[in-house]
């Protein structure tokens, strides 16, 4: 086993790279430290310098997906089980935290050529049993348990069916499921006394993400420097290496809480070029010849509190969710009449709204999480 | 020599001019301007922290404000009288004269007031019926305190009420409560399925706490079958929305499920509002 490979552990053994209270009393200080400090570091670039970089060249330097190192870890895990033929536990549960975009268990299981069961189109409409994999697709996989069912009187009938059946069945079946989710059925549908514990990935903490985004980036071959805008400091700079001060890293495996999506979409978010002097032609050839990436600070959040009790209310259903339009939103919340929350939470970044869906953004999952927490909603647990 | 001393211990009071009546002053501004910062910023706190933290917080107030008023009378008696064990029980000889005849109801308020804050019947935060009113708690005095009802009246109740009348606390420092809403449904129904159907009511609402019970009692009355749903909210201050989401789901779903309610039980139940 490589040293890199950290395998999936039980649920409930997350190793959280920073406590709540903890992250509080960072963000008081950052704060503070952010107002009263008198400019930037000696090498460091005034933000009004700097614009974002464009999209197809933030492909290069920070490659999709989010979720990389994962495979491996997985394939790992579940090397032993995947092997075995008749196995003790014919069903494997893997919980995953929120937001994951890319679907990282359907890529996975796409990738080992397993079955993939698709989710019913109507959870309202009548259920019909699992096929079972062939003999070259060996497993069954059902990426994502949140698509079963909806939190409404009728919503629920698809998700106890299907748990019935995965309860009795001796064909060898992947369940992913959204750690939200997960609490809710516990709570709605016992999942925990169906199905066996699951496993989630280890945190990614600054050294897993140092090496993970450092290895995105061709920056040992084109020579691209990634230096924080504040302080000039590189930002993959170790804090072992007595450069503390510019370790964003570590404040990024902070502020993620150690997701890897949301990691990568608040890294790519904090990519920026200088903008060209004024007499500069701008076009694609200067990019191309940029040797420094600038990485601004962390964007904070408005965190929404309990006076904005529609929008807690929305948020706290897409995690639950994974994703819902505007209908689904209608079946599930209870708002008032006539409202915009919905427009409102995609215009102050929280959400962001796709074909249609309405989804959590990834980079203010945790802002959103912080204040669902606050406000003393149900909450799910690594 | 020991005349002196003993006049000295005989006199009830400090001499006038040994009495720093800006001392005094101060001691008081000082205590209430404590009081009136401890009352203002403790209860802002508490509605923008965390939610967990809120009924704690609440809760310290009424507790700080005694420690100080306590704190400022021990400080003030001392420069104005002259504590001995004779002059102890003429002062309280002449209090207990006073408060039987003139302040009997307020002392007793204020007592009462004491006991409540150690045995705590109820705590700033608390959704308390105490007289017929049902309420929130948003304040402890000294002699009363404060409910705000649902439809944000706000009502005085002196603290000596816990004397004669039951109190009814549904959270007793807790940030949730039960929630009961009922159906009446006429006999003729699948029980089983509508059991199961109030149940799923309940944890598919959005104001659900995961970590309480949720679950339906079902008893057969004069008027009709009597449904119960009972559930928690995951905050108090969610409570009425609970009840009307619970109360609107509910009646669609037993529509849907093949239940009537019954007219009679609503009327029954309109009388008595």
């Amino acid at each position: 086993m490589s040293n890199d490979v950290k395998p999936f552990k039980p649920l409930g053994e997350y190793d959280w790279p920073s406590s709540p209270v903890n992250r509080g009393i960072e963000q008081i200080f950052a704060t503070l430290k952010k107002r009263f400090s008198s400019s930037n570091g000696d090498d460091g670039i005034d933000v009004s310098r700097l614009s974002a970089v464009d999209t197809s060249w933030l492909d290069k330097i920070a490659a999709p997906p989010a979720n990389a190192p994962l495979s491996a870890e997985l394939s790992y895990t579940l090397k032993e089980w995947l092997a075995d033929d008749a196995p003790v536990e014919a069903v494997k549960m893997v919980v995953l935290p929120p937001c994951d975009r890319e679907n990282f268990l359907e890529s996975w299981a796409s990738e080992q050529g397993f079955k993939i069961i698709t989710p019913p189109e109507d959870v309202f409409g009548q259920y019909t049993a699992l096929g079972k994999a062939t003999k070259s697709q060996r497993v069954r996989v059902i990426p994502r348990l949140e698509d079963w069912f909806l939190r409404h009187i009728d919503g629920m009938y698809h998700v106890r069916a299907l748990l019935d059946e995965l309860s009795q069945t001796g064909e060898k079946t992947i369940v992913g499921c959204n750690s939200w989710a997960w609490q809710y059925l516990r709570k709605s549908c016992e999942i925990d006394s169906a199905l066996p514990q699951p496993i989630m990935f280890q945190a990614f903490d600054e050294g897993r993400l140092r090496a993970w985004l450092s290895a995105l980036s061709p920056r040992g071959e084109e020579g691209i420097n990634f230096k924080s805008a504040e302080s000039g400091i590189d930002a993959f700079a170790d804090l072992d290496e007595g450069m503390s001060s510019g370790d964003y890293m570590n404040r990024l495996a902070k502020s993620s809480l150690g997701i890897p999506w949301v990691a990568w979409r608040i890294w790519r978010s904090s990519l920026h070029v200088a903008k060209p002097e004024e007499n500069a032609e701008q076009d694609a050839q200067t990019y191309d010849k940029v040797d420094t990436i600038w990485v601004s600070e962390l964007k904070d959040f408005a965190l929404p509190d309990r006076k904005n009790q529609n929008a807690l209310m929305v948020l706290h259903a897409l995690l639950l969710h994974n994703g819902l339009s505007a209908a689904q939103i209608a079946k599930t919340v209870p708002l008032p009449g006539y409202t915009h929350v919905l427009a409102s939470i995609v215009k102050t970044g929280l959400a962001e709204l796709t074909d249609g869906v309405y989804h959590c953004a990834p980079q203010a999952y945790p802002a959103i999480r912080t204040g669902l927490r606050n406000a003393g909603y149900p909450m799910d647990e690594l | 020599m020991e005349n002196a001393a003993d006049e000295k211990a005989a006199q009830l009071l400090n001499d006038f001019q040994d009495i720093s009546f800006v001392k005094i002053t101060l001691i008081i501004l000082i205590g209430f301007a404590a009081i009136w910062l401890i009352r203002r910023i403790l209860p802002y706190l508490a509605s923008r922290g965390p939610s967990q933290l809120r009924l704690y917080i609440l809760g310290t107030v009424p507790v700080l404000r005694l420690i100080i008023i306590v704190g400022a009378f021990l400080w003030i008696v001392p420069l104005i009288f002259n504590i001995t064990l004779q002059n102890f029980f003429v002062i309280a000889g002449a209090a207990s004269v006073a408060i039987g005849f003139a302040f009997k109801d307020y002392v007793s308020g204020l007592i009462a007031g004491i006991v409540a804050i150690f045995e705590r019947p109820y705590g700033p935060g608390d959704w308390i019926e105490i007289d017929g009113d049902y309420g929130e708690v948003v304040s402890v005095g000294m002699r009363s305190l404060r409910l705000n009802t649902a439809d944000d009246n706000i009502i005085t109740v002196p603290h000596d009420k816990i004397w004669d009348e039951n109190v009814s606390n549904a959270n007793m420092g807790a940030h949730t409560l039960m929630c009961v809403v009922s159906f009446y449904l006429q006999p003729d129904h699948d029980a089983v399925n509508m059991r199961r159907v109030l149940a799923d009511v309940g944890l598919t609402s959005a104001y659900l706490d995961y970590k309480k019970p949720c679950f339906v009692v079902v008893a057969q009355t004069e008027v009709g079958t009597h449904y119960k749903l009972k559930a928690y909210p995951f905050d108090l201050r969610d409570q009425f929305q609970f009840i009307s989401d619970l109360t609107e789901r509910g009646k669609l779903a037993i529509r849907a499920a093949g239940g009537i309610e019954t007219s009679f039980a609503l009327s029954e139940q309109a009388k008595t509002v």
